[in-house]
């Protein structure tokens, strides 16, 4: 299952962790939502990936905005451990190559998807984003989904996003 | 379009854009239907929940605070809490957490957001 931190994850250590940006800064709240592009190893998603409803090069492209059918993005807060929808403990791995702080936010829920379905359909992969708006916001991460999800009226899907900063 | 946000019995919610509060019930009366079934919830298998509560909004619900603002007043009554010595980065966590729109102290059934609703919806169940 393919992985991919998007450059703005990246600037967020460099520019307002390390620099204390004022201008690049994370949000006020995380949003998950689910794509139809696969991450893939470097022929779909790019590191410099951003939202679009146009499916070209590396865009990636949100499920649902043409026709929502009960699909919008679900809140992750920026907080740890608190009631409602956040992130976890976070838990160290000392491994020399592969460690690094991980943290894993509470189940997320999609749905319950209407009628046809959302169009666009086939859900690939899902992203940590920021705004509500589809198609848009920055790009943080993304993983891809076990298989392709196809939503139908009743459906939901939950999705369990882990972020590992080695 | 509306928003709702879906409180399902289990404590889990999810928001949803639909037309309209009939094709909002529809998807979320068909998952109940599973439930009460024994049905699975979805394409990936997990299982389904009943539906606790359906409360709707005119947008996101998670719009509430995204312009990352505060009015002066709302900072000085935040700075209430801190004493003669702030700790900056307690003190920008606190203003950070304002501008949050998840409520922290939410109940199971309670709406997770902070932005109030415009209205319930009405269930058969």
């Amino acid at each position: 299952m393919a992985t991919i931190a998007f450059q703005r994850l990246s600037q967020l250590v460099t520019d307002y962790v390390m620099g204390a940006s004022g201008t690049i800064t994370p949000p006020s709240s995380w949003t998950c939502a689910l794509s139809t592009t696969v991450v893939g190893s470097g022929a779909n998603m790019a590191r410099g990936s951003v939202w679009s409803a146009t499916v070209s090069g590396s865009n990636v492209n949100e499920i649902a905005s043409t026709t929502a059918a009960g699909y919008a993005r679900q809140t992750i807060a920026k907080t740890i451990n608190q009631a409602g929808i956040d992130w976890g403990t976070s838990t160290f791995d000392s491994t020399f190559s592969t460690g690094g702080q991980s943290t894993t936010a509470d189940q997320v829920t999609f749905g319950a998807f209407t009628g046809s379905g959302p169009s666009p359909n086939g859900a690939n992969s899902w992203a940590i984003t920021d705004g509500s708006t589809l198609n848009a916001g920055q790009l943080y991460f993304a993983a891809d989904t076990a298989a392709t999800r196809t939503f139908a009226s009743g459906d939901t899907e939950l999705v369990t996003a882990t972020i590992k900063a080695g | 379009m509306p928003f709702y946000e879906a409180v399902w019995e289990n404590g889990e919610k999810s928001v949803m854009e639909a037309a309209d509060d009939a094709e909002a019930l529809e998807g979320v009366m068909a998952h109940h239907q599973r439930a009460v079934d024994g049905e699975r919830g979805g394409p990936a298998g997990n299982p389904a929940n009943r539906i606790k509560k359906v409360l709707k909004y005119k947008e996101h619900p998670a719009n509430f605070g995204e312009e990352g603002t505060l009015s002066k007043d709302e900072v000085r009554e935040l700075l209430k809490d801190f004493g003669d010595v702030v700790n900056v980065d307690q003190l920008v966590a606190t203003l950070r957490d304002a501008t949050s729109s998840v409520d922290h102290s939410a109940g199971p059934h309670d709406s997770m957001y902070k932005m109030p609703a415009d209205g319930e919806l009405e269930l058969k169940v």
